[in-house]
């Protein structure tokens, strides 16, 4: 495993602790905003391999956060956090180039996990990229992981 | 009653064939009319109730005797919207009721008629109605909630399973954290349930055999039936149709049924699921709109349980009521409003001390889009050698 930089952007103080802790745990560094103008100021002075961005945010939308990161940085690996589980927010940060969504509550080894198969289908394209120059649009294509969707959206129909 | 000989049967016959129970009595209150609503409506035969006395028929206090007496002693008629009448079996059924004196020809009063409409329908109507309002506003707490709880719970989970990290395999506080972790968990599952009545349902449509679902759900539901005793019986009728409907969806609604049929025999018994046409007078043929009338195929979850409580019964759809000591009472809920969205009617009667049928009404596939051959508009057949073994 490869040391990272990771940007993680959530107004939930306790949320943003957890994930800083989690990520540098594994050796990763980790910078926090607090909002989605901060997450994007950030991004605009240091270039991320990966954020973490919470859906639904004071000032800006995550998703409107995201489409932003994408547009100006188009190699940052994103995951969108929701507390709410809609799977409409999620679909659409999928087709808003979203690596994958967490919902919270979440299990500390699905961060790590999840954050270890972004910032590794990032360095594939990356790598496809470099040798292809010529390939255009495809380096920012990641393959989102539809099968997690769904599994999450029969797993909340279990419940009695 | 006057007239001519030929026009007699020709009112009776008008009479007959109204929706409306109407009932005509005498000055002294015997009953001369009871047409066939009124007997439907009440319970009680034309001949049981002709010649007489209304006091008698119905009891001196019933609101048709009290207000047909008055409307004979004032010698005016009387309407009330929101009015009701026990039927001979204890029942009591929501009416709207009219009287009106009867004036001979020389103005003598000859007697006084009223006229019922049964209101139950149109109950049950307004009553589906509130749930869905009750659900709505339930779902929209439940969205505001949800951002408000899972955030801090989110931490709360990834900060205890830190702890859980740090104290090592060998600690014996471990275990303090494994507590902490499945409570957790269980409030998050409360909180997915309401969120999911709060959300609108968005069903995706298709041929669905209904035998093979059922099946399914069955061979999920063995490991138990086996450790409550209970002995899981088909009775399905071969020759059904397919459905049309969202199969994810009823494999949710019959779960539950039969989950919650499994929980009401903690002493053992048998558990059948009976499939058949609709035979329901007031569901069969249930119009469905813009579409006509369509046949309902219906489906009969069966326990021998200790049956619902008569006061709870006609609320067991309703969100957080149950009747088990551990549970939120969302599960009904939620499968009612699955089956409503169908256009069909999910419905329960119980008998304290016998058990609980639920009977689920649901729209069969359209046969003039079917016409391309799909296989699963062709009559579902049980193969026994397809059929989970045990």
């Amino acid at each position: 495993m490869t040391a990272a930089r990771i940007l993680v952007a959530d107004d939930e103080p306790s949320i943003r602790w957890l994930l800083d802790r989690l990520l540098r745990q594994v050796g990763h560094s980790v910078t926090v905003a607090e909002d989605g103008g901060a997450a994007l100021a950030r991004a605009a002075a240091e270039p991320f391999d990966l954020a973490f961005v919470d859906v639904r945010m004071p000032d800006l939308d995550g998703l409107e956060v995201l489409s932003r990161l994408k547009t100006a940085s188009p190699d940052t690996a994103v995951i969108v956090m929701t507390a709410h589980g809609s799977v409409r927010s999620a679909v659409e940060a999928m087709q808003r180039g979203a690596y994958d969504y967490l919902t919270k509550p979440f299990d500390n080894d699905e961060v790590r996990l999840l954050a270890e198969r972004a910032l590794s289908a990032r360095r594939r394209n990356l790598h496809h990229a470099y040798l292809r120059p010529a390939a255009t649009c495809s380096r920012t294509k990641w393959v989102p992981r539809v099968s997690a969707l769904s599994a999450s959206a029969s797993a909340t129909w279990k419940t009695p | 009653m006057t007239g001519a000989p030929d026009a007699v049967p020709e009112v009776d016959r008008l009479l007959a064939s109204l929706p409306d129970a109407v009932v005509g009595v005498r000055p002294d209150l015997t009953v001369f009319l009871w047409n066939a609503a009124a007997e439907a409506l009440t319970g009680r035969s034309a001949t049981r109730a002709l010649e007489r006395h209304l006091p008698e028929c119905l009891g001196a206090e019933a609101r048709l005797t009290r207000h047909l007496g008055e409307t004979i002693r004032l010698a005016e008629g009387r309407a009330e919207a929101e009015s009701e009448i026990t039927t001979t079996d204890g029942r009591i059924v929501p009416v709207s009721m009219l009287t009106a004196p009867i004036h001979g020809p020389s103005g003598a009063l000859r007697g006084a008629v009223a006229v019922l409409r049964d209101l139950s329908r149109i109950r049950a109507l307004e009553a589906e109605v509130r749930r869905g309002e009750r659900l709505a506003a339930l779902g929209q707490m439940a969205l505001a909630l949800a951002h408000e709880i899972r955030n801090p719970l989110g931490a709360i989970r990834g900060v205890a399973q830190l702890l859980g990290d740090e104290l090592g395999g060998a600690s014996p506080f471990r275990e303090h954290v494994r507590v902490v972790l499945a409570e957790i968990d269980r409030v998050n599952r409360v909180m997915e349930a309401l969120l999911d009545l709060g959300r609108p349902l968005t069903l995706t449509f298709g041929f669905v055999n209904l035998h093979e679902l059922l099946d399914r759900v069955m061979l999920l539901a063995e490991p138990a039936a086996r450790a409550h005793e209970v002995q899981l019986v088909r009775r399905y009728d071969p020759s059904l149709p397919a459905l049309w409907a969202d199969a994810d969806r009823l494999v949710q609604v019959f779960q539950n049924l039969v989950q919650n049929g499994i929980e009401a025999m903690p002493g053992g018994g048998r558990l059948t699921l009976t499939t058949r046409l609709s035979l329901d007078t007031v569901y069969g043929g249930r119009v469905d709109l813009g579409a006509g009338p369509r046949p309902l195929v219906e489906v009969q979850v069966v326990d021998e349980g200790e049956g619902i409580p008569a006061e709870l019964l006609d609320r067991v759809f309703d969100p957080f009521v149950t009747t088990k000591p551990r549970g939120l009472g969302l599960g009904l809920a939620l499968a009612h409003r699955i089956v409503e969205e169908h256009r069909g009617a999910l419905r329960v009667a119980s008998a304290p001390g016998k058990g609980t049928t639920f009977s689920c009404h649901l729209p069969i596939a359209p046969t003039g889009s079917a016409g391309t051959g799909n296989a699963g508009s062709l009559p579902l057949r049980l193969d026994p050698s397809t059929a989970p073994a045990r």
